[in-house]
């Protein structure tokens, strides 16, 4: 009888969890293959699948081959040697001199690259790894809402569903062998005997003895293999679980944002790329982070996700108003208590003239106190990144700013001018603090 | 006149049978093998490329050469550098044939006829 059976239904990616063993094991190759890879794409590019180049050294697998003594293969150089290193490989010999070409090399692979895909969750997993708001703290615990059901051992009670069937049958197992539990082989070979003798002619004295022994045998096992149960309740144990409380740090990020008339296209367009990958990288690593969107020209407000980045404003530029709203956002919304606060600014370091001793001001005095960590981008066009090689010059809001970041450990300044300093940059505000 | 099998290149699972039973005839008929119980089973490209990833087998143990080999395997179909097998047989009692969805029913046929009746 044949069968046709449609296997396409069945489940696919079975391989899944050894992709995740093999990119565990080359992580290190591969995160620097995408952090070169990312250097110079768009970010926009960030979220799509990605081909990654890594040398064949770091997945090589250990093989079995020919003794090397035996067999004349010899990868060492010998004491004495001092023509050769290990490695170098000897020159072919010059055509017309009529050395016999030998066999190809028995590797298959050769020293290629190996090249693979990766998908998009993949290599943001790798690109956000190491990153992190700095400065988190835990704040109040008070009725945390998240909890989390952890397992917690073995128990002897509990649902049918969460049975156990490893220790479950292990015990029973242990149980039987302990309590001698007769097997349903030993009960028919002790059969087949009782049998064999019934069925011998003549019946002499000696095998009527053996015959009542057997039989007797025989009850007392099966007696036992009745009392002695396959499986008893005592056997059976649980997977127990239990629900714990998992602390959460709520954070909020602030997202300002220069939009004016002196910001061109070019320049909004950059910080709407930076903004976008900490949008990412926020929503990615931090489930309970909100994020507050304000855009400002003289007059600044809060404004939705999409309008943040897709719609279009113009107008002068007052950069305090944005941090006015911030401001009065945060006495709203976020107390300081139960809230990390983080802040990032985005301009192209023009504002109206004095607004920027007004932003230093405010910022000495009520928000660097409230923040965890700012970080400030200033937009240059590339002419102007020339100009201003040196930290210290800048426009006028930069100079301003850096008076800040000397006062506050916290409080970040860069630069950007073209779109591949964004990941550089946004790695660089974002590191992980080294462990101490 | 005897009618054709078939005549188009998609199959199905009634053109399957058929072409299965007319191989049958005369792989037991006429050439008189001898041959294990037959399990036919279609699979999409994704499950070949499961399927080669564990060298074939149907169960295998997890480890990250697997991982490798499935990376690359798949790096080459998607680039077109290699294409997949049309089939992989497993021979055990009942012979199990992956048939890959994507032949043809000329290549099912074939298929069929190569690796379910061998002797």
């Amino acid at each position: 009888m044949t069968y046709f059976i449609d296997r396409r239904l069945n489940p696919k990616g079975k391989s899944l969890g050894n992709r995740q063993r093999f990119l565990r094991r080359a992580r290190a190759q591969i995160r620097e293959a995408v952090q070169k890879s990312l250097k110079d794409s768009a970010v926009a590019d960030i979220s799509k699948e990605r081909k990654i180049k890594i040398s064949t050294k770091g997945t090589r697998e250990p093989r079995f081959r020919l003794d090397p003594k035996s067999s004349g293969e010899r990868d060492f150089v010998m004491p004495g040697n001092k023509e050769f290193m290990p490695g170098d490989e000897i020159k072919k010999p010059p055509s017309g001199e009529g050395g016999h070409g030998k066999d190809a090399a028995d590797y298959a692979e050769g020293e290629d690259d190996f090249e693979f895909v990766m998908s998009q969750d993949e290599v943001l997993d790798i690109f956000f790894e190491n990153l992190e708001l700095p400065n988190l703290v835990r704040t109040t615990l008070k009725d945390t809402p998240n909890r989390l059901w952890k397992r917690a051992g073995i128990t002897t009670s509990g649902s049918p569903s969460q049975i156990n069937l490893v220790r479950t049958m292990r015990n029973a197992h242990g149980r039987r062998l302990a309590l001698h539990r007769p097997r349903l082989g030993d009960i028919k070979a002790l059969q087949e005997k009782l049998d064999l003798l019934e069925r011998e002619e003549p019946l002499t004295e000696n095998t009527r003895v053996k015959i009542a022994s057997l039989k007797e045998a025989l009850a007392k096992a099966n007696a036992r293999r009745k009392w002695v149960g396959f499986i008893d309740p005592v056997d059976v144990r649980y997977n127990s679980y239990t629900e714990q409380p998992v602390p959460t740090s709520q954070a909020v990020m602030f997202c300002l944002m220069d939009v004016s008339g002196s910001m061109g296209e070019r320049e909004k367009d950059l910080a709407k790329r930076f903004y976008m990958l900490l949008h990412l990288f926020l929503r990615r690593r931090y489930k309970k982070v909100d994020i507050v969107f304000i855009r400002h020209t003289h007059d600044a407000q809060e404004v939705d996700e999409h309008e943040f980045f897709y719609s279009r404003q113009s107008g002068g530029t007052i950069v305090s108003t944005a941090l006015d709203k911030m401001l009065e956002i945060q006495r709203e919304r976020y107390t300081t208590s139960d809230w990390n606060i983080y802040a990032a600014q985005a301009s192209d370091g023009y504002t109206q003239s004095g607004d920027a001793r007004r932003c230093v001001e405010m910022l000495n005095a009520e928000v660097m106190p409230l923040c965890q960590y700012y970080a400030y981008i200033e937009i240059l066009d590339e002419r102007e990144m020339e100009v201003f090689a040196s930290e210290d010059s800048g426009a006028e809001l930069w100079r301003a700013y850096r008076t800040v970041a000397e006062l506050w450990p916290n409080f970040a300044t860069k630069r950007i001018s073209k779109p591949t300093d964004i990941f550089p940059v946004f790695r660089e505000l974002f590191k992980k603090a080294e462990a101490g | 006149m005897t009618k054709l099998l078939f005549t188009e290149a998609e199959w199905d699972f009634a053109t399957l049978d058929r072409a299965y039973k007319a191989i049958e005839e005369i792989a037991l008929g006429d050439l008189k093998l001898d041959v294990y119980p037959n399990q036919i089973e279609v699979i999409s490209s994704e499950q070949m490329l499961d399927a080669y990833s564990s060298l074939g087998m149907p169960l295998m143990y997890n480890h990250w050469s697997f991982g490798k080999l499935f990376a690359r395997e798949e790096t080459f179909y998607r680039a077109g550098f290699s294409a997949l097998a049309y089939e992989i047989v497993i021979n055990s009692s009942p012979c199990i044939s992956y048939l890959l969805e994507e032949n043809t029913m000329t290549m099912q046929a074939l298929v069929m006829a190569h690796a379910a009746f061998r002797p």
